[in-house]
């Protein structure tokens, strides 16, 4: 019964909080103490979302999390496959040395990396921005893919291969769809970790690569609901929508019975 | 005997540019920002010296902010550790047919990106939020400043509410694939030895997640001690998180300044690293026993 309220209370102080930027997005005035909008509209958000700031920085963030989940699953890839193998000798260290960015405090880690692009000349371009975001986002896709890789039952690649099939087509006919489910799981979990990014797109791209983290961030200060509850909604969206979309392979990841 | 070192070539091979991309950098920004904190390549300096260190150290407010951002962390991954795992026990131990949906909010909660989640909760939790309004309708109050301050306020409150929420989903997922394979089935042994569910909750759920629940932890009490996000949107100006202390210093137009930054974000590198072998020493103190009690 506790355990019953507790979902409730718990599953209630996520969504809640959602809700009321919701309302706020549609909001045209909305004071103390209206629980409810005194008046809506979609207008301002509908205006908000056309606007051209608004549909660059979608872009912009779009464009980013795309390249960092190719390149990620391209990097990941062959290191999920080798780390998978069981009895590898190093794999301990190797995982270690994967947390390494999420252990160290991200205020070092994003000024580090800005001073790394500063001296490399290329600070403030979109491929500096991926590049930034790649070092927190590999972690993930490097786990996600080497769960999968666990659950693979090799033999089935090694039986098309010995039916005479040609490495690539193993890799595009057997393996890949095999692994579709984690393949899924880790390019939305490399995509959202990319797509959350706000200090490390800040300084990376020196306010030149602009994001809807960004643009909801700069809007705080104004206090308008309707700003702050469109944009915010424009960030959680689709990342609600993306994690819908593979719970299922998230939950197996996890070994749920 | 050539097939098999060939292979351990291709193993280095595939593993190498991963390993590349997340270490360098920042190993990279670790030595970098180390060495700009005793004056290393920053304008103005001339050789070593622990100015950075003394100035943000005699800086006005430095021991309210240290102090605060140190209590945020420790609270933040306490809490997240306790509520993470005690969701992973329920989910363990009781498995519902609403997993799925479950999962779903976990998930969604741990993906929010840190600045929406801050403003939602600003937006709800705020002394004129949606929360107060709601307490306003009841008859309680009349006003915002009679609602209680849970953002923007001297004990971070609204700060440790952010970590907590999503942190607490982090460890739910970290400490998941252990739960279902390995202590599942050791509950199963305590329970049937007779031990209750408290029992089989602290002796041997929690034992058999730690592998996973301590690195966890370090890295929730890392974001804690360095996230900007959280404190720049739900923190006051006095105290101040000390993240977002350096990312003023750095951004300071007085480039001498950025030392400073540099020396912040040392000294909570160093926090971190002190937490991290602390527990490390503390969880090799359990995972032995501490008699023979065979002999």
């Amino acid at each position: 019964m506790t355990a019953r309220l507790a979902r409730l209370g718990a599953i209630g102080a996520i969504v809640v909080p959602i809700v009321v930027l919701a309302l706020g997005a549609v909001s045209i005035r909305w004071f103390f103490p209206q629980v409810l909008p005194a008046e809506w509209s979609g207008e301002p958000a509908h205006d908000l979302l056309t606007a051209s700031v608004t549909v660059r920085a979608l872009s912009s963030g779009l464009l980013v999390a795309t390249w960092v989940t190719v390149i990620a699953l391209f990097v990941a890839w062959p290191a999920a496959k080798v780390l998978a193998r069981p009895g590898l000798r190093w794999r301990g260290i190797i995982m270690a040395l994967l947390l390494l960015p999420s252990v160290v405090p991200p205020i070092g880690l994003a000024m580090g990396i800005n001073v790394a692009l500063l001296n490399l000349g290329v600070e403030g371009t979109t491929a500096a921005v991926v590049a930034a975001h790649l070092v927190p986002a590999l972690p993930y896709t490097v786990a996600a893919l080497a769960a999968a890789f666990i659950r693979h039952d090799g033999r089935i690649d090694q039986q098309a291969a010995s039916l005479g099939a040609p490495p690539s087509y193993v890799l595009l006919h057997v393996t890949i769809p095999a692994l579709r489910g984690g393949l899924a799981a880790a390019a939305v979990l490399t995509f959202i970790v990319s797509w959350s990014q706000y200090l490390l797109t800040l300084l990376a791209g020196s306010g030149r690569v602009v994001t809807v983290t960004m643009l909801l961030f700069n809007a705080v200060s104004g206090g308008n609901p309707s700003t702050i509850g469109t944009l915010a909604l424009v960030a959680i969206v689709p990342v609600a929508v993306l994690v819908a979309l593979v719970v299922g392979p998230l939950e197996r990841t996890e070994g749920a019975a | 005997m050539t097939a098999a070192a060939g292979g351990a070539t291709r193993a280095w091979g595939s593993v190498l540019p991963a390993t590349l991309i997340v270490t360098v950098p920042v190993t990279y920004a670790l030595v970098q920002g180390i060495g700009a904190s005793v004056g290393v390549g920053v304008q103005g300096a001339d050789g070593y010296s622990l100015d950075a260190y003394r100035r943000v150290v005699a800086s006005p407010g430095f021991d309210r902010s240290l102090a605060f951002t140190l209590w945020i962390a420790a609270a933040s991954t306490f809490l997240a550790v306790c509520i993470g795992s005690s969701i992973a026990w329920l989910w363990t131990t009781r498995p519902g047919r609403t997993r799925r949906f479950d999962a779903g909010i976990v998930h969604l909660t741990v993906s929010i990106p840190h600045v929406a989640w801050a403003v939602a909760l600003a937006a709800t939790l705020s002394q004129s939020g949606w929360l107060a309004r709601v307490t306003a309708a009841t008859g309680l109050i009349d006003r915002p400043d009679q609602f209680p301050v849970i953002v923007g306020d001297q004990l971070g409150l609204g700060i440790i509410i952010h970590i907590v929420t999503k942190e607490a989903a982090f460890i739910t997922i970290v400490a998941l694939p252990l739960a279902n394979r390995r202590a599942r089935a050791l509950v199963a042994t305590a329970a049937t030895l007779g031990a209750t569910r408290f029992q089989q909750f602290r002796l041997v759920f929690l034992p058999a997640l730690a592998p996973a629940l301590l690195p966890a932890a370090v890295v929730v009490f890392a974001f804690g001690l360095g996230s900007y996000e959280p404190p720049a949107i739900l923190g006051v100006s006095n105290p101040r998180a000390l993240s977002v202390v350096a990312l003023d210093r750095f951004r300071d137009p007085d480039l001498s300044r950025r030392a400073d930054a540099f020396a912040i974000s040392t000294l909570l590198g160093v926090i971190t690293l002190t937490v991290a072998v602390a527990l490390w020493l503390w969880a090799r103190r359990w995972a032995r026993p501490a008699a023979d009690s065979s002999r």
